[in-house]
């Protein structure tokens, strides 16, 4: 009981101080609220938002570039895609996040509030910033190119082991 | 003489406190934390005339009015529960399961130790319980601030004055208990000092923050909120995220 009444002391204050950043990030989060809005309000953006990550997430580009022979502009094409494929991660989590803000804000409201159905949503919510977290990570070690073909070629690999084990079936 | 003059701005402050409660209406709008206040200033006065004059009986009328003050606490968090969560029907609910659970045990807690403490009731069993009891409290309190965080509810100054002051002075009395019931009689002059400092700071940090009353920040969406079902929302919130998962996987799905 020592160790759980310091825990649960410590786990406090915690959350106290967490409750004194709230009020002070407010503003800050109000700003980013009106900014998503704005973007998602717009049907060009989401358009341009697609054609960017068909291209930044493509190696159409970068054939090209590696075809004029200059190792300068491959490399500075690569840091460029880099930070592009990066940002449009974090802005995607971005829009998550407004999401859950604005679900929270209704649900708050709601009579019929499930306590179940939150928990889902929390579920869903944490493993999409997982793997926005995982994509950073990715983008940031191989480029934005090469895990693409990394997930072609892992997806290949699924496929045959799929095919390999339903021969293995038919034939047991 | 330190303790005493640390005594003395606690009766001092809380004074202070109620005056200023009532001149800026706050004391109309949060009824039951002033009502705990008046109690504790009540209780200040006549522990600090009983410890000058009647210096043997201090020990036990203090033990018994730290019991009481916990029972006092429970309706400082009510309040909070009700006026921090007045607009949010949903979060309420939820609230209302967990605190209705931490009652109960809080109750059950003291229905146990009664029970054991009639065979033979020692002076650590009474520090135990209390410590036992604000845990049970600390996690009532918790529970409420972390659906106040998880759905952004803003409180307003004051309401965040009154919970901050109170979860500190919760935090720092468990910590003395245990470091008392640990370590006995050796620990209580330190436990005391820590305790009186940690109040002095908790009703400074009331003070400045009911010195006015702050009107509560208007939630926002409350237009849009209302009148839907949860099912609607919740229908509504998992399309959109597993679009958003759609299309963070798309990025890595071959063309």
């Amino acid at each position: 009981m020592t160790i759980l009444s310091v825990v649960a002391a410590l786990a406090l204050f915690l959350i106290l101080a967490a409750i004194l950043a709230q009020s002070s990030s407010r503003s800050s989060a109000k700003l980013l609220a009106a900014d998503l809005d704005s973007r998602e309000l717009s049907p060009d953006c989401a358009r341009s938002s697609e054609q960017i990550l068909g291209r930044v997430f493509s190696d159409e580009d970068l054939r090209f570039v590696e075809g004029l022979g200059s190792a300068e502009l491959t490399i500075a094409l690569r840091t460029e895609r880099k930070r592009l494929a990066v940002r449009w991660i974090y802005r995607t989590a971005d829009e998550a996040k407004e999401i859950v803000r604005k679900h929270l804000q209704m649900a708050s409201k709601a009579q019929d509030l499930r306590v179940t159905g939150e928990l889902r949503l929390g579920l869903r919510y944490l493993e999409l910033r997982l793997l926005c977290g995982c994509l950073v990570v990715l983008v940031d070690c191989f480029g934005p190119a090469k895990l693409r073909g990394m997930a072609a070629r892992a997806e290949n690999s699924i496929a045959s082991l799929r095919a390999f084990s339903g021969l293995v079936e038919t034939s047991g | 003489m330190f303790p005493i003059i640390v005594w003395i701005c606690g009766i001092v402050l809380e004074g202070l406190l109620l005056a200023r409660g009532s001149k800026s209406g706050n004391l109309s709008r949060f009824p039951m934390f002033f009502s705990y206040l008046t109690l504790i200033l009540a209780q200040s006065i006549f522990l600090y005339v009983v410890a000058r004059f009647y210096a043997g009986q201090y020990a036990g009328l203090y033990w018994t009015f730290e019991l009481l003050d916990i029972f006092a606490g429970c309706a400082v968090v009510a309040e909070v529960y009700r006026i921090g969560l007045a607009d949010r029907p949903g979060v309420r609910k939820v609230a209302r399961n967990v605190l209705l659970l931490v009652f109960c045990l809080t109750i059950g807690r003291v229905v146990v130790t009664a029970q054991e403490g009639l065979a033979k009731w020692s002076p650590m069993m009474t520090i135990q319980l209390q410590r036992d009891m604000r845990f049970v409290q600390i996690v009532a309190v918790a529970t409420l601030l972390g659906l106040v965080l998880y759905y952004a509810i803003p409180l307003g100054r004051n309401l965040r004055g009154i919970v901050l002051g109170y979860g500190l002075f919760l935090g720092f009395a468990i910590l003395n208990l245990t470091l008392i019931r640990r370590f006995g009689n050796q620990a209580q002059t330190l436990a005391s000092y820590v305790q009186s400092l940690s109040y002095l700071v908790v009703l400074c940090l009331w003070t400045t923050s009911l010195w006015y009353y702050y009107p509560r920040p208007v939630a926002e969406y409350s237009a849009a909120g209302s009148g839907r079902s949860y099912d609607e929302l919740f229908e509504e919130t998992q399309t959109r995220l597993g679009k958003a998962r759609k299309t963070v996987k798309s990025a890595l799905e071959s063309e």
